[in-house]
C-alpha cells in the first residue's frame, strides 16, 4: 500500500514538471509564426513602468517591419541574472539583442560572446562596452541632461542652499556622466550660494531610494532640494517629500516618467522634471536592430538611418552616427524634454 | 557483534528498498523527462554543444553543493558559503589591482575561503552554537567585508585570458567549469560513498553523541568539512567573477539557498545522516536544465523560482508520507 502511495507521489511530481514545460511551450510556439527577424529586448529588470514604455516604442518599430519582439530580462535587476538571460539567447540563436546594461563591463564579455556568434547588439539606456556593441542609442546626451537637471534644481531653490542627490547604482555608466556634469555646471559662480552636501544611492529600487530620500532629510535639516538622477529615484523622493509634510520646503526634481509623477507635480512637491521620450527611445532602438539585422547598418561614424516616423529629437526622422561623449559612436535621441503643470496631463496618459 | 563503522547497512536501509524505488533512481527519471522535454519543445536547440553551454551557467552552485551535502549529512549546515564565494571574488579582484600577479592573486582568494571556513568550523564546534546561527553571523560579515573593501565600485578589465576558466572552454571539447565540476563530483563521490572518512560522516550525522562515544573526532571531522566548503566556496566566487570580467561585491546573491535546494532535492535528509554523492549529482543536473529549460521556453523568471519551490516541495513530500504510512501500518500490525 505504501508503495503504491509512494508510486502516486513520484507520478505527481512527474506530472507537475511536465505542465510546467507544456505551459511554457504554448507561449513559444504562438511566438514562433511570425516572418521577419526575432528581436530580444533586454531591459535592466521586469516590472517598472520607465522600461515598461521603452516596451512599447519597441513594440511598434517591430510591428512596422513585422519583426518578432519579445522582452526577457533579470526579475532581481541584478549583472549575473542578466549575464545569464543573454546566455540563454546565444543558444536561441535570436537574430538581434536590444539591451540596457546593468554593468558597462560586466556584460561586455557576454555581448562580445553574442556578437561572435553572429547576433548584433545593440545598446539602449545604459551602455555596454564600445567593443561589445554594434552602436548605442543614448537618450540625451550626460552633458545635456545633467546641465539640465542641474539647472532645474538650481531655479527651483532659488540658487542658494544645501541640496542632496539621489542616485541609482554607482556602477551605472549613465549615473556616473549625469553626475559628473551636475557637478560640473554647479562649478559656475552663479551657483555659489549651493551646496552639494550627500550622494546617496537607491540602487534604482523603489523602497530603498525611498529610504534614501527619507535620510537625506533626516541627516541635513536645513536640505532645500533632492535631486533624482533616474525615473525611479525621484517619484521616491517626491513620495518622501510629500509624506513628510515638507511640500514647499524640500523641492525635488531630476528624470522621472509623466504617469508616476503627475500627482508630485500637481501637489508641488515636485514642479518640474526632465526626461525624454522613452517611446521614441524603444522605437529608435528596435528600428536600428532591424537595420542591422538587414545589413543595412554598421553603427560607423557618420552612417545615417531613416525611421518610419519623426521622433522628438529629429523631426525628419533621420539619425546620424556621431561620436559620443567617450570618444565612441552612439546615436543620440535628441535634447531632453521638460515636464510642469502645463503639459503633465497629457504626457501622463501616455507613458 | 557487527562493526557499525564498517556496517553501513545498519544505517542504509537500502536493504529494504528495491533499486527502484531509490531516490536517485526517480531522480535519473526525472532528468531523463526534462532532457526529453527539452529536446521535444525545442528541438533546434537541444544540441549537446548548448546542453555543455548551459552547465556554465549551473556549475558555480553545482561545485559547492557536493562539499554542502557532506556538512548537512554531518549534521551542520552554512549559509554563509555565498558570501564566501563573493568575499573571495573581491579580494582576488583587490589584490590584483595591488599588483599582485593573477595567479597569487587567485591562490589568496581560496586562501582566504579556507580561512573563512575554518572559522565557521571551530566556532561551531568549539564554541557549541548551532552551525546555523553561526552562519548566518558569518553570512552577513563576510558579504560586508566586500562591500567595506570595494564599496560600491568594482575592480574592472580584468584579463581576457582570465576569463576563459569561467565562461568557456579553452581548448577542450567540454567548458572547464563542467569538467571541474565532473571532477569533484568523482571526488566528493568516492570520499563519502567508499571511504572511512564517509562512513564516519554518516554516522556523525545519524548519532552525534554515539559517534562521540564510540571514539570519532566529531569536531575535527566537522572543522575539516567546513574548510573544504569554505574552499569551494572561494573557488565558486572566482569562477563567477573569471566569467562576469570584474570583480564585485555583489555577486552570488542568494546562492547558499538555490545550494542548499540542489542538496535536499538530491535526496540529503536535513536531519542528516542520509544521502548520496550520486542523488546530488543528478540534482544539479535536474534543477540546471530544468531552468535552462524554462528560460528557452521564455517562461517569466520569478515563474520558475515558483516551481522549483514546489518541485522542491513535492520531493520531500514523498519521502515523508512514505515514512508516515509505514509507522502507521506498524502500529497496526503490533
Amino acid at each position: 500500500m505504501d508503495k503504491k502511495i509512494g508510486i502516486l507521489l513520484i507520478l505527481v511530481l512527474i506530472a507537475g514538471v511536465g505542465l510546467l514545460f507544456a505551459g511554457g511551450a504554448g507561449e513559444a510556439e504562438g511566438g514562433a509564426e511570425a516572418e521577419g527577424y526575432t528581436l530580444a529586448w533586454v531591459p535592466k529588470g521586469l516590472g517598472h513602468p520607465y522600461f515598461d514604455s521603452c516596451y512599447d516604442g519597441a513594440k511598434e518599430a517591430a510591428a512596422e517591419y513585422g519583426d518578432e519582439i519579445f522582452e526577457v530580462g533579470p526579475d532581481d535587476w541584478s549583472v549575473e541574472g542578466q549575464i545569464s538571460v543573454v546566455e540563454s539567447l546565444i543558444d536561441q540563436k535570436v537574430d538581434c539583442i536590444g539591451i540596457a546594461a546593468n554593468d558597462m563591463d560586466a556584460l561586455a564579455p557576454v555581448c562580445k560572446k553574442a556578437m561572435e556568434a553572429g547576433i548584433p547588439v545593440v545598446g539602449w539606456d545604459a551602455a555596454v562596452a564600445p567593443d561589445a556593441r554594434v552602436t548605442f542609442v543614448n537618450q540625451a546626451s550626460f552633458e545635456g541632461l545633467g546641465r539640465g537637471m542641474a539647472q532645474a534644481m538650481a531655479e527651483l531653490v532659488d540658487y542658494e542652499g544645501q541640496i542632496g542627490i539621489l542616485s541609482a547604482t554607482p556602477q551605472a555608466p549613465n549615473q556616473r556622466k549625469w553626475l559628473a556634469w551636475v557637478k560640473e555646471e554647479y562649478t559656475d559662480p552663479k551657483y555659489k550660494d549651493m551646496e552639494i552636501v550627500d550622494v546617496v544611492y537607491g540602487d534604482d529600487m523603489s523602497e530603498k531610494s525611498y529610504d534614501k530620500a527619507l535620510g537625506l532629510m533626516k541627516a541635513y535639516p536645513d536640505l532645500k532640494g533632492i535631486l533624482g538622477l533616474s525615473a525611479v529615484a525621484t517619484p521616491a523622493a517626491a513620495a518622501a517629500v510629500t509624506d513628510k509634510g515638507m511640500i514647499g520646503k524640500v523641492l525635488v526634481t531630476g528624470m522621472g516618467i509623466p504617469s508616476t509623477m503627475k500627482n508630485y507635480v500637481l501637489e508641488g512637491s515636485c514642479p518640474k522634471f526632465l526626461l525624454w521620450n522613452t517611446i521614441d527611445l524603444g522605437y529608435v532602438a528596435t528600428s536600428i536592430m532591424h537595420k542591422v539585422c538587414e545589413g543595412e547598418f554598421e553603427g560607423n561614424l557618420g552612417d545615417e538611418i531613416k525611421l518610419g516616423r519623426a521622433t522628438l529629437g529629429e523631426p525628419d526622422s533621420v539619425y546620424e552616427v556621431i561620436e559620443g561623449e567617450d570618444g565612441d559612436t552612439i546615436v543620440l535621441l535628441g535634447p531632453p524634454m521638460a515636464f510642469d503643470e502645463s503639459n503633465i496631463e497629457k504626457w501622463a496618459a501616455i507613458f | 557483534m557487527p562493526n557499525p563503522i564498517a556496517e553501513n547497512k545498519m544505517i542504509d536501509s537500502k536493504n529494504k528498498t528495491s533499486f527502484f524505488m531509490r531516490w536517485e533512481f526517480i531522480l535519473i527519471v526525472l532528468l531523463v523527462l526534462i532532457l526529453a522535454f527539452i529536446a521535444i519543445l525545442t528541438p533546434d536547440i537541444f544540441t549537446l554543444r548548448n546542453l555543455l553551454d548551459a552547465t556554465i551557467t549551473f556549475t558555480e552552485k553545482s561545485i559547492l553543493a557536493l562539499p554542502m551535502a557532506l556538512l548537512i549529512i554531518s549534521g551542520v549546515i552554512d549559509i554563509s558559503v555565498a558570501s564566501i564565494s563573493a568575499m573571495a571574488g573581491v579580494l582576488m579582484g583587490v589584490f590584483f589591482k595591488s599588483g599582485v600577479d593573477l595567479g597569487t592573486a587567485v591562490v589568496l582568494g581560496l586562501l582566504v575561503g579556507v580561512a573563512a571556513g575554518f572559522f565557521n568550523g571551530v566556532v561551531i564546534t568549539k564554541l557549541k552554537i548551532p552551525s546555523i546561527v553561526v552562519t548566518l553571523a558569518t553570512m552577513l560579515i563576510y558579504r560586508g567585508v566586500g562591500y567595506i573593501l570595494l564599496g560600491d565600485n568594482a575592480v574592472r578589465n580584468l584579463p581576457e585570458s582570465f576569463g576563459v576558466l569561467g565562461g568557456a572552454y579553452g581548448n577542450l571539447f567540454i567548458p572547464i567549469q563542467a569538467i571541474i565540476f565532473f571532477v569533484f563530483t568523482v571526488i566528493f563521490g568516492i570520499i563519502l560513498q567508499l571511504s572511512s572518512f564517509g562512513r564516519k560522516i554518516y554516522i556523525i550525522g545519524n548519532n552525534e553523541h554515539a559517534a562521540l562515544y564510540s571514539g570519532l573526532h566529531v569536531d575535527r571531522i566537522r572543522i575539516i568539512l567546513t574548510t573544504v566548503t569554505g574552499f569551494v566556496a572561494a573557488l565558486s566566487g572566482i569562477l563567477l567573477t573569471s566569467r562576469i570580467g570584474s570583480a564585485r561585491p555583489d555577486i552570488a546573491n542568494g546562492n547558499e539557498m538555490m545550494v542548499i535546494t540542489i542538496v535536499l532535492l538530491g535526496g540529503v535528509s536535513i536531519y542528516g545522516g542520509k544521502g548520496t554523492i550520486p542523488g546530488v549529482f543528478l540534482s544539479c543536473l535536474i534543477l540546471g536544465y530544468i531552468h535552462y529549460g524554462l528560460v528557452l521556453l521564455r517562461i517569466q523568471e520569478q515563474v520558475i523560482r515558483i516551481a522549483t519551490g514546489g518541485l522542491l516541495i513535492i520531493a520531500l513530500l514523498i519521502p515523508t508520507v512514505v515514512e508516515k504510512i509505514r509507522s502507521l501500518r506498524k502500529i497496526q500490525y503490533e
